[in-house]
């Protein structure tokens, strides 16, 4: 959908909030569109996470789960640092774009967001064999209306005005 | 190393204490300060991985002080090392003023919390305002906004005026984060989450100065150095409220060149003042660095620090995850999370000399072994 379409049509009855910010919303909402994710049917972040941890998981005996984020790419090495969710302590991690999906390479940048896999992967001949996997974590694309009404939603729930003396 | 084990003796009515508490070097950190009569105050927070408690509130509890004690709650700039566990600090201090930057004041700042707070993310800066905000709106508090020569807490210690201070951030800073900073934040590429690593948030840095007489702390958060005279350190120079120069300073940005400048410095701490330092580490950059440690030496022979980032004493993983890392192998190291604890401590009722006392993993700064 084209985002003025949106905001013509919504102005009458969110228009204060949608006056006040509407020139950030727009541009949140293009730099949102402006890019094809692959992989990324779902609609929901948590719903994204879920199906690759299943994915993973149909073919594997996970062993441990982090989140991590990139902090500094040299080269080939990609640094990052892990947030181990079976303690909650925080690792750090070093590897290489070679470790990557060809669809996750064009996502390495710093601050960007991803899952790391660790377990036991059954080939079809029932051979048992360590195995990692890395998912760059992706926004949800192509918001629709109700994506974009909900988010307008979420902002005017904050009542962020009201929080401060 | 720190050489005392046990900091759980509390200071007497008529001592100041200053407490920099930091875990490992990719937690953060969080000051603690007794102001005197049982009042305390808390600048930034970090949690204890293993608890999940904020380190502060944990150091508290040691030394058995009701929380309810805890007068003012600062949060310098909105960084995950400086925020985590924010919500719940508060939620436990309820007597607590909250202060945060004027900088985050603003529409631009409200659309990006409500856009990103929702994102599942242990690195997503905007989640823990969002259920700081949650809290706020449930408990009916409110938040303080902090500008530069505003007073934050004035009270008596001995019978001494204690006033603490905000230098930062001006209306120059609070401006250029929010007009032009703050617009960075929508340049997100689409089709991939990110946390958020522009605009600086260090800018946002509340820069504050504590006085008894002629005694002065300074608190210099992440604030660093920039190319506008009107910014950062620059900016703070032109607060009508620097009475007096600071005989102990917390470091800005864990020790980083950009933080350091020794004119700026003159001008606001006493000669050869006692430094406090907490480390960092991110990818393959550690602060301070080499060059700074000899820096900072020579210019503050007192220095000291949470934890020595070059010799990271860091745990183990699990067995099973241990052979797993090693037959893939992953290069993945844990981070050391142990507590270094630098305190101050200074009696108002006598003429007692500042006593400077190190717990944990905390370290004059030039035992660090750089490796």
């Amino acid at each position: 959908m084209i985002f003025s379409d949106f905001q013509v049509k919504e102005l009458d009855c969110k228009d204060s909030l949608l006056k006040e910010l509407n020139p950030h919303v727009e541009r949140t909402i293009l730099s949102y569109n402006q890019e094809d994710a692959e992989d990324c049917d779902a609609e929901k972040q948590s719903i994204f996470n879920d199906i690759h941890l299943n994915r993973f998981k149909s073919r594997n005996q996970l062993i441990n789960t982090w989140e991590g984020t990139v902090t500094d790419v040299d080269g080939k090495s990609i640094f990052a640092k892990l947030y181990d969710t079976s303690d909650g302590t925080f690792d750090e991690f070093e590897f290489e774009f070679n470790d990557l999906k060809d669809s996750d390479q064009n996502m390495v940048k710093e601050g960007a967001l991803f899952f790391l896999y660790l377990g036991y992967y059954t080939d079809n001949r029932g051979t048992k064999m360590k195995s990692s996997n890395i998912e760059f974590r992706r926004f949800p694309t192509n918001l629709d209306e109700d994506d974009i009404n909900e988010k307008l939603d979420a902002i005017n729930a904050l009542n962020f005005d009201d929080l401060w003396e | 190393m720190g050489i005392n084990t046990d900091h759980t003796i509390p200071p007497s009515p008529t001592q100041f204490e200053f407490s920099l508490l930091g875990r490992g070097s990719a937690y953060g950190e969080s000051i603690v300060l007794h102001l005197g009569d049982n009042k305390w105050g808390i600048i930034d927070t970090c949690l204890n991985p293993k608890t999940k408690i904020p380190i502060a509130l944990e150091y508290l509890n040691d030394i058995s002080v009701p929380f309810n004690n805890v007068v003012f709650i600062i949060s310098t700039h909105w960084h995950q090392d400086h925020v985590t566990g924010i919500a719940s600090l508060v939620e436990q201090c309820k007597k607590a003023e909250i202060y945060l930057s004027a900088a985050l004041n603003c529409a631009e700042y409200k659309c990006f919390i409500g856009f990103n707070g929702d994102i599942p993310s242990q690195f997503n800066p905007a989640r823990a305002f969002k259920k700081l905000i949650d809290y706020i709106k449930k408990s009916n508090r409110r938040l303080k906004t902090v500008v530069q020569d505003k007073v934050l807490f004035r009270g008596q210690i001995a019978g001494k005026d204690l006033i603490l201070t905000a230098l930062s951030p001006n209306d120059a800073t609070i401006n250029y984060f929010q007009q032009t900073q703050l617009k960075e934040l929508y340049n997100i590429t689409g089709g991939i989450e990110k946390s958020i690593t522009k605009p600086e948030p260090n800018l946002q840095s509340i820069v504050s100065l504590l006085t008894i007489e002629n005694f002065g702390v300074l608190f210099g958060a992440d604030l660093e150095l920039t190319k506008d005279a009107e910014l950062g350190w620059q900016g703070v120079l032109q607060s009508k409220m620097i009475s007096q120069k600071a005989s102990i300073f917390k470091v800005p940005h864990h020790g980083s060149e950009n933080g350091f400048d020794k004119d700026i410095w003159n001008r606001l701490l006493t000669s050869n003042p006692n430094l406090g330092i907490t480390p960092i580490k991110t990818g393959r950059t550690i602060l301070p660095n080499p060059t700074m440690i000899n820096e900072l030496l020579n210019y503050a022979s007192n220095s000291h620090i949470t934890t020595n980032p070059y010799t990271d004493d860091a745990p183990k993983h699990s067995h099973d995850v241990r052979r797993a890392i090693k037959s893939t192998k992953l290069n993945i190291k844990k981070l050391s999370y142990k507590l270094g604890h630098i305190r101050f401590r200074k009696d108002f009722s006598a003429c007692t000399l500042l006593s400077c006392e190190l717990f944990g993993t905390a370290s004059h700064l030039s035992e660090l072994v750089v490796v």
